[in-house]
């Protein structure tokens, strides 16, 4: 017992102040949905974006969480030693409880019983932590997309205990399977795919596309003498984007063929979109300290100047890859809708757009290392920006100001970005980069 | 634990491990008895890591058993995994923990966790246990991994190249630690290494890895008192060179060959044997893991 507190302390103090974070985002996000009169002539509805909402919040904490997981899966305790192994899976399903149950209220408060109020946000905190710990495609994108999936079937009239138990199934399948998951994790292979420069370098795609951003490079005036590891960075995110795609796209054909409340789809397109950047972000983390290397081998004297570069480049990447993945996507789902009914092109192209510019402050959250006072200022002025331009996007008719609004949203998100940046991140990213030989 | 002074702590049965082409491991049998400090030497990609992390249950064999206090691995209960101290030659891996933190916190799983013990190494080895793991040294994080090991009180301490990064004078520190552990507890060591000369300062045993088998495994008096470099006043037929002698090359006045096991045949026996002169000097550690693991056929 004497260790399960001792590794709860660890997971809740990690992430100590994203409880209070999480607990106010929701009380906030319900106070935006009766404010804006979102699902106000619709108490079905109500509740579903509730517990859209809720999912949100679920899977940033399953995913803090799980990276929690797997920074003390790498003690090789973890496979010599059954009672740390019993001991870390206890705390971090504990860990998961702890966050679900602040987020009970939330859920009471929209009408849903208190059995499906509670254990809900344990289930979806548990699955979303999958995209982090899960070790093959399956358990990253399908577990964690499952809640989705779970509460889409209440179209066909199935009820909602009833949905509550296969969510429950499903939870404790994915607990059960990172328990018999014995593998110790190496630096190499603790992000959400190989991390691992050479394995990388030896595929031929992969050297033809070097080759390509090698000249990108060159372009930018950059001397450098080894095209081969500039790859490192960018290869990795194209890898897993196609692959996260591949399942996403299954996913949202799935919903298709079952559902035909748009609001939802284009809700639920947007989180699938952020499991897509989450994986490359959790990449980028690993990768990020791999810029020093790169950087001795690229640049001749200015390291600094080449390091900020690539890290530029690689927030650049993110930006565009997710622009073209929700695009491409929201295409796909117009081009499926137009069989039911024809609906704007413009709409789901702007709510690409939307999910591209949301996502970049994600990015900043994900990089920082300590959680402190100032991120969760960040990440308040985030919440709120979002919510209401959710709230904005789905209650117009009318396209008319849509991309204004975006734009609008936008330049205040990448504001605090950039804010951020000058005030915190850059320090920060460079202590990140120094713990790292 | 059951277990006398006659019976293995450590028993290795034909293991074999493959990775894709090649084979690390082929038909490997050892045994490590209690009390002694094994010297685990062999050259890079020899299989040293493979065989340590085999034995923690960290590797799997394509066949083969390794036996734990006379149990197969999986059959070993809690209390008794809790006796096996392991240092890994990867990095740390908690840069985010300060080191009181992670002291504490890993001891807590291990029933004869010392702390008293832990806090005088850590005081001894000057290493801050307010600071961040990620702010110390490459050595004192190694330590780190040591203290940790070894203030479970082990009956069992394996060392996938412990002292890599460590300066001359951590080293010794090192080493006197590991010597006392075992007079005091009896503990059993097997440790990889490839500075020669901490193995000559305290292991009992050297067991040398070359092709997937533990090729040499004798005391270290033995490879001490009994192996030489042997200088012959004549060339010498190759048949009639006894196993225990490699790498014979002809000199423009005699030859020369090294004998590399201990051997029951005395050089006086030797010389009549062969019937020529010899002059024999002794190997010292190094020179003689330097001649085997570049023996030449004879």
């Amino acid at each position: 017992m004497k260790n399960i507190t001792s590794t709860l302390y660890i997971f809740l103090k990690q992430e100590w102040i994203s409880v209070a974070v999480y607990f106010l985002a929701t009380i906030l996000f319900l106070f935006i949905i009766y404010t804006s009169g979102l699902g106000n002539d619709d108490p079905i509805g109500h509740q579903r974006i509730t517990i859209m909402m809720i999912s949100l919040l679920s899977l940033f904490i399953g995913i803090y969480l799980g990276s929690g997981f797997l920074r003390l899966k790498r003690s090789h305790l973890w496979q010599t030693l059954p009672h740390y192994r019993n001991n870390l899976v206890i705390s971090f399903v504990s860990a998961a409880a702890i966050y679900g149950t602040l987020q009970t209220t939330a859920m009471l408060y929209s009408g849903w019983s208190f059995i499906i109020a509670w254990l809900a946000p344990i289930c979806i905190t548990l699955l979303a932590a999958q995209l982090v710990i899960g070790n093959n495609l399956i358990m990253k994108v399908i577990l964690p997309a499952s809640p989705f999936i779970i509460f889409q079937l209440n179209q066909y009239n199935v009820d909602y205990q009833l949905l509550l138990v296969i969510l429950i199934l499903f939870a404790s399948l994915a607990v059960y399977l990172n328990y018999e998951n014995k593998t110790v994790l190496s630096d190499a292979t603790i992000g959400l795919m190989s991390g691992n420069m050479m394995q990388q370098l030896k595929n031929v795609r992969v050297q033809k596309f070097n080759i390509l951003i090698a000249t990108i490079f060159q372009a930018l005036g950059v001397k450098y003498r080894k095209k081969d590891l500039s790859v490192a960075f960018l290869q990795p995110n194209n890898r897993y984007g196609v692959s996260s795609s591949i399942g996403v796209t299954f996913i949202l054909l799935f919903f298709h063929l079952i559902n035909d409340n748009q609001m939802e789809l284009e809700g639920i397109s947007g989180l699938m979109l952020l499991s897509i950047l989450m994986g490359v972000l959790m990449e980028l983390k690993l990768l990020a300290p791999q810029s020093k290397s790169l950087a001795h081998v690229y640049s001749q004297e200015q390291h600094q100047d080449f390091k900020a570069r690539v890290l530029a480049m690689i927030e650049r990447h993110v930006l565009v890859q997710s622009i073209v993945y929700g695009t491409l996507i929201l295409l796909l789902n117009s081009m499926i809708e137009d069989f039911v009914e024809p609906l704007p092109l413009i709409r789901y192209v702007a709510t690409a757009a939307l999910s591209a510019i949301i996502f970049m402050p994600a990015f900043l959250c994900l990089s920082w290392v300590n959680i402190n006072f100032k991120l969760l200022a960040v990440i308040i002025c985030y919440f709120v920006t979002t919510i209401i331009s959710f709230g904005w996007f789905y209650n117009r008719d009318t396209m008319d100001i849509l991309f204004l609004q975006i734009i609008g949203t936008g330049i205040l998100l990448v504001s605090i970005r950039y804010l951020s940046k000058v005030w915190w991140r850059r320090f920060s990213m460079e202590q990140f980069m120094r713990s790292y030989p | 634990m059951t277990q006398t002074t006659d019976s293995p702590v450590v028993s290795f049965d034909k293991l074999n491990k493959s990775y894709k082409d090649k084979q690390v491991l082929r038909n490997l049998q050892a045994q490590i008895m209690p009390g002694q400090i094994v010297g685990l030497v062999g050259r890079n990609g020899a299989g040293k890591t493979t065989l340590i992390e085999s034995i923690m249950g960290l590797k799997e064999l394509d066949s083969g058993s390794i036996s734990v206090w006379q149990q197969s691995l999986g059959k070993l209960s809690d209390s008794q995994k809790q006796r096996i101290g392991f240092v890994p030659q990867d990095n740390i891996g908690f840069e985010w923990m300060k080191v009181a933190d992670y002291l504490s916190y890993f001891g807590g799983f291990f029933d004869g966790w010392d702390e008293q013990y832990a806090d005088s190494l850590i005081s001894k080895w000057k290493i801050d246990k307010k600071a961040r793991i990620a702010n110390l040294s490459g050595g004192q994080q190694q330590i780190l991994q040591v203290i940790q090991a070894i203030s479970i009180q082990p009956k069992l301490l394996i060392l996938d190249e412990p002292v890599a990064h460590l300066d001359p004078n951590m080293r010794r520190q090192f080493l006197a630690e590991l010597v006392e552990l075992t007079c005091e507890l009896g503990t059993t060591i097997l440790f990889s290494t490839h500075i020669i000369s901490d193995l000559e300062r305290i292991a009992s045993h050297i067991a040398l890895l070359n092709n997937g088998c533990i090729e040499y495994f004798y005391e270290l008096e033995d490879i001490k008192q009994h192996t030489a470099h042997l200088l012959f006043d004549k060339p010498i037929e190759n048949q009639n060179l006894p196993p225990y002698l490699i790498n014979y090359t002809q000199l423009a006045n005699g030859s020369k060959a090294t004998q590399v096991r201990p051997s029951s045949t005395s050089i006086e026996e030797l010389e009549t044997k062969l019937n020529t002169n010899i002059t024999a000097t002794p190997l010292s550690l190094e020179d003689w893991y330097l001649e085997v693991t570049n023996e030449k056929h004879n």
